[in-house]
């Protein structure tokens, strides 16, 4: 009889954690410059994640540390974090996964390969950039066919489950922080920006092959990928980005060599007799964020030309 | 410079290449084996040796050349790219890439076009 094998990261969540687990955050504070390392006593507790415990700090213990969280269930990607050196997000990470009776010191980082904001905060801006440039939308030869909602899109099972795995990417940035092509190379899209190149490339509803290659295939595109597939291990959603880049390069050469074209375009059905009810989305005008735009935000997507922004700060 | 879809195919046929050529030059060394009659691998290198490998095997030492420094130098080339980035910085080490793997190509080519001379 087969018995059920359960990664330890899962198990981690019915067994006892230490009774007192020490958190050591490296703080950043962008008014003075100052960049130190903290200690805090957490008492913890069956099931206590490593968020729990910082929310903990923040309630009991210091009120000034700061991060980024949300849904606390793994489904946001907003409290990605470096948590004894490697990249996690904290609602999902045990404190009985990463310490003991033992050994009851949790180090909680930033994120690598992102400017920091403040304490465990990062500034995804030119994350968020790099994923707007290979554009990750439905591209059409006709784009009424996207733009208005009175067509639909043929897909059968077996082509929604070839992009599926890649289309679980909750943009968490882990595997950003993990690679170390980025690292050396913060002109590389990444293997967020590149997996879901990938994934459009491969979606058979889309026709914008040659947009998305012409991003890619640059200087600080898929093949500067090294493929250490840091990315793929540290994915809190199994997306495997390392497969994808991989996968793109591969059509990127094919193609280059005249020997790879998209096997299928889906049709569309339709004109629908009555079209689909379209909801125009409206900013929220009241509590605005400082510094967001609603109009800015309302607009179509604008494509970010690396090659000028790389121009103006050379 | 040209996409870099071309450069990496350039670099795998250059590595596809060199896997041939290079056994070659390597069993050039090996006694007993040896196209050039050394019985040992020091005679191998001796200079009628390696001047009767130019004439003998001219074009096939020409290729490995080529393709060596190629495959060699735009390994070197993606290294510096990435250890910094910048139009200047990228502008500067094209630039190099190309002075040298045209500077070496020539002078190694007529090297054994000075051999083949003779």
């Amino acid at each position: 009889m087969s018995k059920a094998v359960f990664p330890p990261e899962l198990l981690a969540a019915t067994r006892e954690p230490p009774r007192e687990v020490v958190l050591r955050v490296k703080r950043y504070n962008p008014e003075t410059g100052r960049l130190e390392w903290r200690e805090y006593k957490v008492p913890a507790h069956r099931g206590m994640t490593v968020l729990d415990a910082l929310i903990w700090v923040k309630e009991h213990s210091d009120h000034s540390v700061t991060m980024r969280y949300s849904c606390r269930m793994g489904v946001c990607g907003s409290c990605g974090m470096v948590i004894n050196g490697v990249p996690r997000l904290a609602c999902q990470t045990q404190i009985a996964a990463v310490a003991d009776e033992k050994n009851p010191i949790v180090v909680v980082e930033p994120l690598h390969n992102f400017p920091v904001a403040r304490d465990l905060v990062t500034d995804f801006t030119g994350f968020f950039e790099k994923h707007r440039s290979i554009k990750p939308y439905i591209i059409r030869r006709d784009p009424r066919e996207v733009e208005e909602a009175r067509y639909e899109f043929l897909m059968t099972p077996e082509e929604h489950l070839e992009i599926y795995q890649f289309s679980l990417c909750i943009m968490c940035g882990l595997c950003y922080a993990s690679c170390p092509v980025a690292a050396s190379d913060p002109e590389y899209l990444g293997p967020q920006a590149l997996a879901q190149a990938y994934r459009f490339i491969a979606d058979v509803r889309d026709e914008g092959v040659e947009e998305r290659i012409a991003v890619v295939d640059t200087e600080h595109g898929c093949h500067r990928c090294h493929f250490a597939a840091t990315c793929s291990a540290v994915c809190p959603k199994e997306v495997d980005p390392a497969a994808a880049i991989q996968r793109l390069r591969r059509i990127v050469l094919l193609r280059k060599l005249g020997l790879w074209r998209k096997r299928k375009i889906s049709k569309v059905a339709g004109p629908l007799e009555k079209p689909l009810r379209q909801i125009k989305a409206e900013y929220p005008r009241h509590n605005l964020l400082e510094g967001v735009d609603p109009e800015a935000q309302a607009r179509e997507p604008e494509n970010i030309d690396f090659r000028e922004e790389w121009l103006r700060s050379d | 410079m040209p996409r870099a879809s071309t450069i990496s195919l350039w670099q795998y046929i250059t590595a596809i290449i060199l896997v041939f050529v290079l056994t070659f030059h390597l069993i050039e060394r090996v006694p007993g084996l040896s196209p050039l009659t050394a019985t040992s691998y020091e005679e191998s290198l001796e200079y009628e040796k390696v001047a009767k490998a130019y004439e003998s095997y001219g074009p096939v030492l020409a290729v490995l050349l080529v393709v060596a420094l190629f495959h060699g130098l735009n390994g070197v080339r993606g290294i510096l790219l990435e250890w910094r980035q910048g139009v200047t910085w990228t502008l500067l080490v094209n630039l190099l890439f190309w002075i040298l793997f045209l500077g070496f190509t020539g002078y190694g080519l007529l090297t054994i076009i000075a051999h083949l001379q003779m």
